[in-house]
């Protein structure tokens, strides 16, 4: 006979018992939350010797139902409180995260029917998956870019029946990933797709979820910076900010305003974006979220740098510099060294400057983020120019031309030729400069 | 996370596995936690949960590689077989009710007249 060692390890089993119980129930409701919610709170309270992060796959648990139920039987804050429990509770370690992190490391062909009926057999698997993908949007945009479609095929392949609707939330939140990873990967026109099918699957979500919408609504302005429409973005953002604030979400009217600050900072307008990111960095919801926190910085430091003000930028670098970027992730740590490399041209130290440029391209290629490295050549170009290292100029120039000409980025394809004209003045007549030069002013015209 | 690389095809070690050092640790570290998975997220009755956690154990001694990941093998073998027990378990239940129904004059306990 079985007997638990302690009063703990039987307490544990019960609330393993009762949480199977109580995914198999069918019905929205708000018995299931109020217990659900109780017992998440129980087993908050808990520590033991917890070798497999088993408190963790049980408060994730215990969330899931409480955000499964909330949609139906409580309140649209209340069900986006659960679902962030649910994010956070996926920060702690666990051999459930491995496992998970270990299966998104098989080539496909490795992942076998046997394999994927482990894993992802359920809708609280498809779920935990689902929040797995959405948190490496902003630190592994070539996983998310890779797996969320593949993800979103087996939401969609999924026979067993959901009383609870969640095939179109899950799809529709994975084709954000989408969306978002294709659009630090440089791919605007896949970004875009992506976010029209976000859109057709949240349009089926039932009951209709304000949050989601209000998720796709931030993709599109997203989109739009990455396609330089700012003028969309301005006019716009601060109503759905509003909405946001409306149902409780404040993170994510934060995430409008910074969104609305990136456009300020891409339409020349440094002073503006100041103006708003100042106080937006002493937001609560913004201090108390790092990854808010680094965007927040890393934009007050390039506007700061664009207009002038160094001893500023300082102050703001010393800031950021006490983020976590290991924890964080590259992407985060790249955009940092950039800015950082900013200061350090504009206060003349060329060679400083150059090395962490080197260093930040270096984050970009291996994130796959290739609008990025074409921005950081171009940059890298002008400070070997002024080194006067022309051909290392003129190799990054070069190097930064197809990704500027396949996704149609037109004030750096005319930075590429200004910086490419000034390569070429400096030296000697160069006939494969010139011809290249030839070439890419016909493609042009 | 950690990045991992795309699994490689290299060829078997004819060592063997590396094998747990102290398999008798692991197994009284980690039995219980492994029984509450099975019930937590299969639903496995204590006694269903612990019979597919020993048969993971016994194993683990022939292929667990103590060079991987023990803990997310040991995860994975659990689900796998717990799952082949819900599996075998609905389909025992599916052929009783066929083989087995219960008509008025068929109750046990009635005797035939």
């Amino acid at each position: 006979m079985l007997t638990p060692a302690t009063s703990l390890d039987g307490l544990l089993c019960r609330l393993g018992k009762r949480s199977a119980e109580l995914v198999q129930e069918s019905e929205p409701s708000s018995a299931v939350l109020r217990e659900s919610g109780d017992l998440f709170r129980v087993l908050s309270a808990l520590s033991w010797q917890d070798e497999f992060g088993e408190k963790s796959e049980m408060l994730r648990r215990f969330a899931f139902l409480c955000w499964r139920h909330s949609r139906f039987v409580g309140t649209e804050p209340e069900a986006c409180h659960w679902l962030a429990e649910f994010d956070r509770s996926l920060r702690t370690a666990s051999t459930e995260r491995e496992t998970l992190d270990y299966f998104f490391s098989l080539a496909r062909s490795d992942r076998s029917p046997i394999v994927n009926r482990g894993l992802l057999s359920t809708w609280e698997d498809l779920f935990l998956a689902t929040a797995f993908i959405r948190r490496f949007r902003n630190r592994a945009p070539k996983l998310v870019a890779e797996e969320a479609p593949w993800l979103l095929e087996q939401v969609n392949s999924l026979q067993s029946e959901n009383p609870f609707a969640e095939r179109d939330f899950l799809a529709a939140d994975l084709a954000v990933s989408a969306s978002g990873a294709f659009r630090h990967l440089g791919d605007r026109d896949l970004a875009r797709r992506w976010e029209q099918t976000a859109r057709g699957h949240a349009g089926r979500v039932r009951p209709r979820q304000v949050a989601l919408e209000l998720v796709l609504e931030y993709t599109q302005l997203a989109n739009a910076v990455a396609e330089g429409k700012y003028l969309v973005v301005l006019g716009r953002w601060a109503a759905l900010a509003g909405r946001c604030l409306a149902i409780g979400l404040e993170e994510q009217a934060a995430k409008f305003e910074i969104v609305a600050c990136a456009a300020l900072l891409r339409a020349n307008r440094p002073i503006d974006a100041i103006r708003q990111l100042e106080p937006l960095g002493r937001n609560a919801a913004i201090r108390v979220n790092e990854e808010l926190r680094a965007a927040v910085l890393i934009l007050l430091g390039s506007a700061q740098t664009l207009a002038g003000g160094l001893g500023d930028v300082e102050l703001t670098l010393k800031d950021a510099a006490t983020l976590d970027f290991d924890r964080m992730g590259p992407l985060f740590r790249a955009d940092f060294v950039w800015l950082l490399a900013e200061l350090q041209r504009a206060r003349g130290n060329e060679n400083s400057a150059l090395s962490s440029l080197l260093d930040a391209r270096t984050g970009y290629e291996r994130l796959g983020m290739k609008t990025q490295m074409a921005d950081v050549d171009l940059v890298l170009g002008d400070v070997l120019l002024s080194l006067g290292r022309q051909e290392e100029a003129r190799a990054h120039i070069l190097a930064a031309l197809p990704t500027i000409e396949d996704q149609r980025m037109v004030p750096q394809g005319l930075a590429a030729l200004a910086l490419l004209r000034e390569s070429v003045r400096r030296r000697k007549p160069d006939s494969q400069a010139l011809r290249e030069l030839r070439e890419l002013l016909q493609k042009r015209h | 996370m950690t990045p991992h690389a795309r699994k490689r095809n290299l060829p078997p070690d004819p060592a063997g596995p590396p094998l747990l050092h102290d398999l008798e640790g692991f197994y009284r570290t980690f039995f219980l936690p492994l029984v509450r998975r099975a019930v937590r997220r299969h639903g496995l009755s204590m006694e269903d949960a612990a019979d597919v956690v020993q048969d993971a154990f016994i194993l683990a001694v022939e292929r667990l590689d103590a060079s991987k990941n023990p803990k997310a093998w040991l995860y994975q073998v659990v689900d796998h077989m717990a799952l082949n027990l819900m599996r075998k378990l609905r389909r025992r239940a599916l052929l009783s009710a066929r083989w087995n129904p219960r008509t008025p004059q068929e109750q046990p306990g009635r005797d035939a007249e």
